[in-house]
């Protein structure tokens, strides 16, 4: 299914500039430097040029994340024909000059990934009213994966169970209260007479632990990053 | 070579960013961080592996009926505590209140909570779509008919431009799931979205809200 056609990219803009300063404590939006392949203008220029290396770098340092934001959105199938659509947008855009500021190429890729993402959802779900009565339990995305990734995740679920019943019932009171019922980390910490640190040592000390037994029974198997990063070298 | 680019996001951050707790016009810096560095990729995967694996193994534990004599022994500590007479003494005072508070006045519905039943709607049909109050208290009540049976949904609750809004996780009672909406919503379209995954991953149904 390809959403390539579903977004005009000329009217993509080159991200919100006001948003990234906005949040407290966020990170701001990561600026160009040293560490950057050539900087965002050059690889534009470059790519504007005709120039082959400038458009294997922009697909170098972006399919990756992109294959990893699309993933995580929209599930496993058909990764590549969306990654692949995704860069195109990009690419085409860079190519017809309408990106304005290349200096904001990272925060264009972001908004044409979460376009691309909102499209298929969209899609999605237009499909579901369109045939409700004939696919009632059908999923946009079916994660579940084969059989041996679901017993690899039922068995990190049983980790998981060993860590909450290792730990007293009051530091499981709490994580329930974050993870399970997503309350409020400053509710918590004042209900369960709780400072910050203590708060955090006992979430990092239940992430090491499950990390841990992880590492012990689990050696080698990782789940998800099979199909997030499986074929992200051969797609294009 | 992995490629990474700039500071890494923080640990806490991209624990709330995976719990889906940064509103979308905040995770600007976050998600174009993630879009170049593999380091911070890797680490958003371990945890949204730990945040899943957690909310599954709880809810196990959840679901799982305590013995009586659990039932018993909790009770026991609680009245050790102290904290019976406590609960005994500030029901008392939350009756008396309410007695005297309804005696007094009639009841102000404007604090109360909405309850807003939503339909999932074919095609574009506009009474297919649910109405509620801009800027008061909500309570969703979905209707599950049709869809798998889970121990929990994400429900969440997008725009008309489908920035996300509002987030939670809500447990079913038969074929309903009724969840109060943490936020007041502000006038226009909206759209309810049923998830399977608690990460969003499997959207299962669509509902439409419009906002008044």
């Amino acid at each position: 299914m390809s959403l390539a056609k579903d977004i005009p990219w000329e009217d993509v803009p080159e991200a919100d500039h006001s948003a990234a300063q906005s949040a407290e404590g966020l990170p701001a939006r990561p600026a160009s430097s040293p560490e950057e392949p050539s900087g965002w203008p050059e690889v534009v220029e470059r790519i504007q040029r005709g120039d082959p290396d400038g458009m294997a770098e922009l697909y170098r340092v972006f399919a990756t994340g992109i294959r990893f934001y699309l993933c995580r959105q929209l599930g496993p199938q058909e990764l590549d024909d969306k990654v692949h659509d995704t860069f195109l947008i990009v690419a085409q855009a860079i190519l017809r000059g309408h990106l304005r500021e290349p200096e904001r190429l990272m925060g264009f890729v972001r908004t044409v990934v979460r376009r691309q993402v909102a499209a298929h959802i969209d899609q999605v779900v237009q499909h579901r009213r369109e045939n409700m009565d004939l696919d009632h339990g059908a999923r946009v995305a079916d994660l579940q994966g084969d059989p041996e990734q679901q017993a690899i995740w039922r068995q990190k679920v049983e980790l998981m169970e060993e860590v909450l019943a290792g730990i007293s019932r009051r530091d499981r009171e709490i994580l329930m209260r974050f993870y399970l019922d997503e309350q409020p980390q400053e509710q918590i910490c004042a209900d369960m007479n709780l400072s910050e640190t203590q708060f955090r040592l006992l979430k990092s000390r239940a992430k090491a632990r499950f990390g841990a037994l992880g590492r012990r029974k689990l050696a080698g198997k990782h789940l998800t990053r099979i199909s997030m990063r499986a074929s992200g070298g051969g797609a294009h | 070579m992995k490629a990474t680019f700039g500071p890494h996001v923080p640990e806490d951050i991209l624990e709330r960013y995976a719990l889906g707790q940064i509103p979308d016009e905040d995770s600007v810096g976050v998600e174009e961080h993630l879009l170049v560095c593999e380091d911070c990729q890797d680490r958003l995967q371990t945890t949204d592996e730990f945040v899943l694996a957690m909310r599954q193994a709880a809810m196990k534990m959840v679901n799982q009926p305590r013995s009586r004599f659990e039932r018993f022994t909790a009770m026991l500590a609680g009245f050790r505590r102290g904290w019976l007479p406590v609960y005994a003494a500030g029901f008392a005072v939350a009756a008396l209140a309410v007695v005297i508070v309804s005696t007094m006045r009639p009841p102000d519905r404007l604090g109360e909570p909405q309850l807003v039943a939503l339909r999932s709607i074919r095609g574009e049909d506009p009474a297919g779509i649910s109405r509620a109050l801009a800027g008061k208290p909500l309570v969703l009540r979905l209707d599950l008919t049709g869809i798998e049976a889970l121990d929990a949904y994400r429900v969440e609750i997008v725009n008309a431009r489908g920035d996300r809004v509002w987030d939670s996780m809500a447990r079913p009672e038969g074929n309903t799931l009724a969840t109060p909406v943490g936020t007041a919503l502000k006038a226009g379209r909206h759209w309810v979205r049923l998830y399977a995954q608690l990460l969003r991953q499997q959207l299962l149904r669509e509902y439409g809200l419009t906002v008044e």
